[in-house]
């Protein structure tokens, strides 16, 4: 009898925790997430990256919440499935959205304190269109980075990095970010990213 | 001269456990049996599982025997078990007045309704060394158990329950009401502590603190380090019932029953807020199985721990919640026998440097 | 729940006498990769997560070893080292925790691992991207050095109120000519945080700075982690007229493989008064010596 129990499952979020490990050491460095045969309809209704993130890092000690009332099928899916707490999105640590949430939503987010800054949350945004595209260059520069990093982005990301940076985080206080589009491109980008907006045309 | 690189780590390992059970079973007497540790060590057990943080006497004789009666050790095998089983969830909240008591006693009054029931205690025996548990076991053993059938021949029955001395006091308007606590306590085991701590986490951290560490701070804070004098309210040995409730949402399933001793210390006057009269202050200890020493020790420290006015370490939440945890206090403890040789030499690389340094400002100088 | 008669758990076929892969279970990693991934967010700060007891006692690696056993997986290739040294009693036990557990391949060649363990010392040959570090850390807190409270430390951290480390240093130069911290030597990171690089010596600060690997810090008992991302800013404390220094060594080199670029360790030797010197890293010094013999195929 083997001295331990293994199971799919737990090599399955192991694998996506060391992705999002990965993307948010490389940020501006896409990363791709393996999904396994077995890991399609992990979590009803909610897309398999999505869903398998969920498994990855939310339970019953943390709070989750979704972007307007377009996502909440997704929300309720995930807290069934995962056991976290609904919470308002000023309140949740982990926040779920299927589309670049509008910068007035953004600005309700939690940043953390200065005695906790780690409370600041964590957004995971899931992308129809992929993460690169021709909407403009991305200058990314921080802790992860060499020197600085490229990014040819998408309209979507484009302007989500637009909204990101009117946000002016005030280091350490912040929140970070996870991207994913439907090929499973995950884009993670910590607090401490630096990014400019260069248009295609600039 | 040649230098031997250090190796053989694994087999050094290896024969260093051979060797320690080896000691443990190599004389000639009968090996023990958990179960004769069970029913005669009783209270090493409860110990056991009171610094281990899971009540399971077997298991608990099993860690005894393998740590050789070394308590921390078989508490750290108790709880590093406990990490390895699944949790399902937790219990209902425990009513220590359904307890079926086996002990309980008050010093705060003369007499309480219900008796002042003494139950088993070493308290009136003179610690004198009974040298006749020797020889004769058998014999003895055989008197001892007549001895209690005559006994309970003769005894009143134990009534189900008691009522609590605390109870009486906050009829009286002598303790503060019962404010509702948290909805969920602050669990240590899933959360880290953070400071302030609130005091369903203060509780639970001395829960599982070890013994002497506890009575070492609170000794401290009777003796002065401190300003609790403790009046037992109550003290309580027995069993508790534990409820379950399933997640299928049917009624609670009584699980079992866990032995534990509760106390409860009346002390010193809290200043009267507005509109009302002064009152005493309670300090709460709970822990498994029967420990008297931990359960005051705790209640003492739960009080301590309340004083807005921190004067000395015993008042202090971080000095107590931090530094009695036995696992934790011992594992650091017995760390500094790792190699600290790189450290070490860290160090005396400096030294050289400073004397260099100092030599070259004497040849300067001089 | 049926009411049965209660399973004993000293049944040999009941379920929990066989582990989780990598000893924790499920709710644990999670808990611990949830903290890792925003210790990696404000690299440098320290964020506490409950963790749980593991068989290895407090104080022994378990911050160090949860951090790994929440990274680890099948493909994984692991290194554990004490001192620089794969052979250490305790590297071993921790190995061999880990190889019971995942039944991973481990490894004492740097350059083949992916997840490399260390106490008190970082590799000599340098790391590469995609490679993770993990330290066990005794004190997490560099602040300890002038402040016993965890209260206060936390609030001069959120102040970056670092005046009285400022203020340590500065007595210790005027008392010693120097700064004669030799382990534990504070550094500023990414411009913000001060942090504790746990016990290892000067001469390792350096490859902090900037390093293409993660690196991870797990405080088991204290319980904190903290973190460097890939080519973060560390820098050491230093006055700008007192640069910071490593060890001098005094031209000592390695018995065994003669490398005088490597930290060293001091042997007594039978001759009284008598030391010899010998790489820390004992996978650098066998690296030396195969390409010396020419054994590395190079």
């Amino acid at each position: 009898m083997s001295l331990f129990r293994t199971d799919d499952k737990i090599f399955g979020t192991q694998k996506c925790y060391r992705t999002m490990l990965s993307a948010l050491c490389t940020p501006g460095s896409p990363r791709k997430m393996d999904i396994a045969g077995n890991e399609r309809g992990l979590i009803s209704g909610v897309p398999s990256h999505v869903a398998l993130i969920s498994l990855t890092l939310l339970d019953e000690q943390v709070s989750v919440a979704a972007f307007g009332t377009g996502y909440g099928s997704w929300l309720e899916e995930i807290i069934s499935a995962t056991g976290a707490r609904e919470a308002s999105v000023s309140e949740a640590d982990y926040i779920i959205a299927s589309s670049v949430p509008k910068l007035k939503d953004l600005r309700s987010v939690k940043q953390g304190t200065l005695l906790s800054p780690e409370q600041g949350a964590t957004l995971i945004i899931r992308l129809d269109e992929k993460i690169e595209g021709k909407a403009g260059t991305l200058e990314i520069r921080g802790p992860g980075i060499e020197d600085v990093t490229l990014l040819k982005a998408g309209p979507a990301v484009f302007s989500l990095m637009k909204h990101r940076s009117a946000l002016e985080f005030e280091y350490p206080l912040g929140f970070d970010l996870f991207l994913v589009d439907s090929k499973g491109n995950l884009l993670g980008l910590p607090r401490t990213s630096s990014v400019k907006t260069i248009s295609k045309k600039g | 001269m040649g230098y031997i690189a250090v190796r053989g780590g694994e087999e050094a390992i290896t024969n260093a456990e051979t060797l320690l059970h080896y000691y443990r079973t190599r004389g000639k007497s009968a090996s023990l049996s958990t179960d004769q540790i069970r029913e005669q060590l009783p209270l090493a057990l409860d110990r056991v599982m009171g610094e281990g943080a899971l009540y399971a006497p077997e298991l608990a004789a099993l860690a005894f025997k393998q740590a050789a009666g070394d308590t921390l050790e078989a508490a750290f095998l108790l709880r590093a078990h406990r990490s390895s089983v699944s949790r399902i969830g937790a219990s209902e909240v425990v009513d220590t007045g359904k307890m079926r008591v086996r002990r309980r006693i008050s010093a705060a009054f003369k007499n309480i309704p219900g008796g002042q029931v003494l139950g088993a205690t070493a308290d009136y025996t003179h610690h004198l060394i009974r040298f006749e548990l020797l020889t004769n076991e058998a014999e003895a053993r055989e008197r001892t158990v007549r001895a209690f059938e005559d006994l309970a021949r003769d005894g009143e029955s134990v009534p189900d329950t008691f009522p609590k001395v605390v109870d009486m006091l906050r009829a009286e308007g002598l303790l503060s009401q019962k404010k509702p606590g948290d909805a969920r306590p602050y669990d240590i085991t899933l959360r880290p502590l953070e400071f302030p701590a609130p005091r369903s986490a203060r509780l639970q951290v001395l829960a599982r603190a070890e013994t002497g560490g506890m009575l070492a701070l609170a000794y401290a804070n009777m003796r002065g380090y401190g300003h609790v004098h403790p009046v037992i309210g109550e003290l309580r040995v027995g069993e508790v019932p534990l409820y379950f409730k399933g997640s299928r949402g049917n009624g609670p399933d009584l699980l079992g029953w866990v032995r534990v001793t509760e106390c409860e210390v009346v002390t010193q006057m809290e200043k009267a807020e507005a509109n009302s009269s002064a009152r005493f202050t309670l300090g709460y200890g709970l822990c498994f199985g029967h420990n008297e020493t931990k359960a005051i020790s705790m209640a003492v420290l739960d009080r301590a721990l309340m004083d807005e006015e921190v004067k000395s370490p015993t008042q202090d939440q971080e000095f107590v919640l931090l530094h009695t945890d036995g696992i934790e206090a011992s594992g650091f403890c017995l760390h500094y026998k790792l190699p600290h040789y790189v450290t070490f030499q860290a160090d005396r690389e400096q030294i050289r440097t400073v004397r260099a340094a100092a030599k070259e400002e004497e040849t300067v100088e001089g | 729940m049926k009411a049965d008669s209660p399973r004993s758990l000293l049944d040999p076929n009941a379920d929990c006498r066989r582990h989780a892969f990598a000893y924790l279970d499920e709710s644990a990693k999670r808990e611990i990769r949830r903290q890792t991934l925003k210790a990696v967010a404000i690299p440098g700060h320290q964020v506490p997560f409950a963790g749980r007891e593991i068989p290895i006692a407090r104080g022994w690696g378990t911050g160090g070893l949860q951090l790994t056993m929440s990274l680890i997986g099948p493909k994984d290739v692991l290194k554990v080292i004490d001192q620089g040294c794969d052979g250490s009693v305790n590297a071993v036990n921790l190995r061999r925790l880990a190889t019971m557990t995942t039944g991973c391949r481990t490894v004492s060649r740097t350059c083949e691992a992916t997840l490399i363990q260390t106490r008190h010392r970082v590799p000599e040959t340098p790391l590469a991207a995609g490679q993770i570090l993990i330290f066990q850390v005794p004190y997490p807190e560099i602040l300890r050095l002038v402040e016993p409270s965890e209260t206060v430390t936390r609030r001069m951290h959120a102040e970056a109120d670092y005046h009285r480390m400022w203020t340590f240093l500065y007595e210790n130069v005027v008392q010693w000519g120097g700064i004669t911290i030799g382990f534990r030597y504070p550094v500023k990171v990414h411009g913000r945080y001060l942090m504790d690089p746990s016990p290892i010596p000067r001469w390792d600060i350096p490859k902090l700075d900037r390093s293409p690997a993660l690196m991870l810090f797990g405080a088991g008992r204290e319980k904190r982690i903290y973190a460097l991302p890939p080519f973060t800013r560390v820098e050491p404390l230093a006055f700008t007229d007192l640069p910071f220094e490593v060890e001098q060594q005094f031209g000592a080199r390695c018995a065994r493989c003669g490398a005088s670029d490597a930290f060293l360790d001091e042997i007594p030797v039978e001759e009284a008064g008598k030391t010899c010197w010998a790489c820390s890293d004992t996978d650098y010094c066998d690296q030396r010596l195969a390409d010396k013999r020419g054994d590395n195929g190079a």
